[in-house]
């Protein structure tokens, strides 16, 4: 490995924490960094105090999570799938938790959203494993069958969208299909961290393990792994995590698929080690992002839309790259 | 280690067998060439022998005992699998490929130590490919692929080696290299099973020869024995020759049709 490599790697890992802080000081009420400490010290009764633990934090570690997440299980997923244009939106997951949201806010809950954009994006998981058991768990099966249940809960999304109230419950429903994390609270954090933190444990404690599913069955089973009981197993877990994040976030597009191309950019293919890096990669992206989403404009851009702006040219580098790599671009 | 098929049979559909109980065996320090027309089960012979498919008759037996009943982890410490090229999804250097070869050696969730890249280091060297440990997979040429493949299926600790068809869309060159390979393996120790569908390479390289025709498994014999013109002609349903120099070396040619006889007296 390189000098600048070497570099790079270190990085990595310093840049989720430098963004972090950073999101914490900008907004709307700029902080300094010393406004900061005395801020967090005083807890809220003061006003920076005050805006950092109710706003500023849980909205920056959900940033965080949430892109950690995208990040991770973007990389998981083209690994499983042997597929390196797909992330976790391949699944029908993302759809599956919209419907959910939607739902939720049509009969009037809005305090039931993220229930029920998870419980939606867990049944989804669930029609698509049920089809898999019925028909094999190859690559293919997942990504026809991830497509199929994607399109069936965006139709019932159509039907949601098409029978809220024009005027009270069909911005609400646009406004959060669009992704945002704007007015996170503490406890939005708990079901969310519950959620993703056995499946991000379960995935980093086997993701050497996992490279073996980049290979073809037989030789992952030559190489003594049951890849028809694996796959799903890798599956289930990333999709816990990306049900979870989008029941706070709603839909956040393209971090999954660009991050873990500049992952393997810095660290290299090997799952081990492009795991990690791609949550950390996505984390910094998110919190960057976030604070640009809710800075940029006297009001708030939403967050998809942002990612979807800055992801489009990002994917375009991405793919130039990859084309090049293989010997296709001019 | 010594490798026994006994009479295996395998359908992928109910009465539709793609093995017909296919018996023989491999001994330790040998290397069996098996050869078969496109279609006739060598990819899913090797698949059986290595434990990835379960023959619905018959059994795989190593040293007398059935491959099936072995733990996957077990098995695969045993036996390697060189599958047929392909493409890989991702970039992985030479020596990640390889060190992959130590999944059925470590727990379910350890990474490899320093001591596994000891062990995928000293199979680079095995095979003659350490130079390129730092190389990206993709960027290998065939050959190199094929013996990076081979390297990963040693890491595996492995002592029966089953390549298929791995010598396809090679030059002569590694042709000869990843044979020759498999050869020097062979000399130390392991049990190959290798299929292709070069005859003459068979001629050179194999202690004994196969003939797999539609699931049906020829008894097994010397090369020089094994392949003739008949025995080929009823195998791929074309005519041969086979040529044979004037150092006793042989060689196999396709012969047209329309032509007349061998140049030199075949066998």
């Amino acid at each position: 490995m390189s000098r600048r490599r070497a570099w790079l790697v270190h990085l990595l890992w310093i840049a989720p924490l430098a963004a972090f802080v950073g999101s914490l000081l900008v907004g709307r009420y700029p902080l300094s960094f010393a406004s900061l400490l005395q801020g967090l010290g005083e807890g809220s009764t003061s006003l920076a105090g005050s805006i950092l633990w109710r706003v500023r934090l849980p909205r920056a570690i959900a940033a965080g999570l949430v892109g950690a997440n995208l990040g991770l299980t973007g990389a998981l997923f083209q690994g499983v799938f042997r597929n390196p244009l797909v992330d976790s939106r391949i699944l029908g997951v993302s759809s599956g938790a919209a419907f959910g949201a939607a739902l939720a806010l049509l009969v009037g809950s809005p305090a039931a959203v993220q229930g029920g954009a998870f419980l939606s994006g867990l049944a989804a998981v669930g029609l698509l494993l049920l089809l898999g058991a019925r028909f094999g768990f190859s690559p293919l099966v997942l990504v026809v069958t991830g497509v199929l249940v994607g399109a069936f809960f965006s139709s019932l999304l159509g039907l949601v969208t098409y029978v809220a109230d024009p005027l009270r419950t069909l911005p609400a429903i646009t406004f959060w299909l669009l992704g945002g994390l704007g007015g996170t609270r503490w406890g939005d954090l708990v079901p969310v961290a519950a959620v993703s933190t056995p499946g991000l444990l379960l995935l980093l404690a086997l993701r050497w393990r996992l490279n073996l599913l980049s290979l073809s069955d037989a030789e992952a089973g030559a190489l003594g792994v049951n890849a028809k009981v694996f796959r799903p197993l890798a599956v289930a877990a990333g999709t816990l995590l990306v049900s979870a994040s989008v029941s706070i976030s709603g839909m956040i597009g393209w971090v999954g698929l660009i991050v873990p191309h500049v992952g393997r950019a810095i660290v290299g293919s090997d799952q081990a080690k492009l795991l990690p890096a791609s949550a950390a990669l996505g984390a910094t992206t998110l919190l960057v992002l976030d604070a640009i989403a809710r800075s940029a404009l006297p009001g708030e851009i939403p967050l998809g839309v942002l990612t979807g702006i800055v992801g489009v040219p990002a994917f375009l580098a991405v793919l130039r790259v990859f084309l090049r790599r293989r010997g296709e671009a001019r | 280690m010594r490798l026994e098929a006994a009479g295996v049979r395998f359908a992928y559909r109910k009465g539709e067998d793609v093995l017909r109980g296919v018996s023989f065996a491999v001994e330790e320090g040998e290397v069996l060439f098996v050869l078969g027309p496109n279609g006739c089960g060598k990819t899913t012979l090797l698949e059986c022998l290595a434990g990835i498919r379960r023959p619905t008759a018959g059994a795989v037996l190593l040293d007398g005992a059935d491959v099936h009943v072995l733990a996957a982890r077990e098995r695969a410490r045993r036996i390697g699998l060189v599958p047929q090229l392909h493409e890989p999804a991702f970039p992985y250097t030479v020596l990640e490929m390889v060190l992959l070869g130590r999944a059925p050696c470590l727990r379910t969730l350890a990474r490899p130590g320093p001591e596994d890249r000891r062990e995928a280091e000293r199979a680079l060297e095995a095979v003659g490919i350490a130079p390129l440990s730092d190389r990206s997979f993709t960027t290998l040429s065939g050959g190199e692929r094929q013996l990076a493949l081979v390297a990963r299926g040693l890491a595996q600790g492995a002592r029966v080696l089953l390549l298929d068809e791995p010598d396809a869309h090679l030059d002569p060159f590694y042709q000869g290299r990843v044979l020759g390979v498999a050869r020097e393996l062979s000399r130390a120790g392991a049990s190959v099973v290798l299929s292709t569908h070069d005859p003459t390479s068979a001629l050179s390289h194999a202690d004994r020869v196969l003939f797999l025709v539609r699931g049906t498994a020829s008894p097994v014999a010397a090369p020089v024995e094994a392949i003739t013109g008949a025995t080929l002609e009823a195998a791929y349903g074309v005519p041969f020759s086979v040529l044979q120099g004037e150092d006793g070396e042989r060689a196999v040619a396709l012969r047209p049709r329309s032509r007349g006889t061998p140049l030199a007296p075949g066998a």
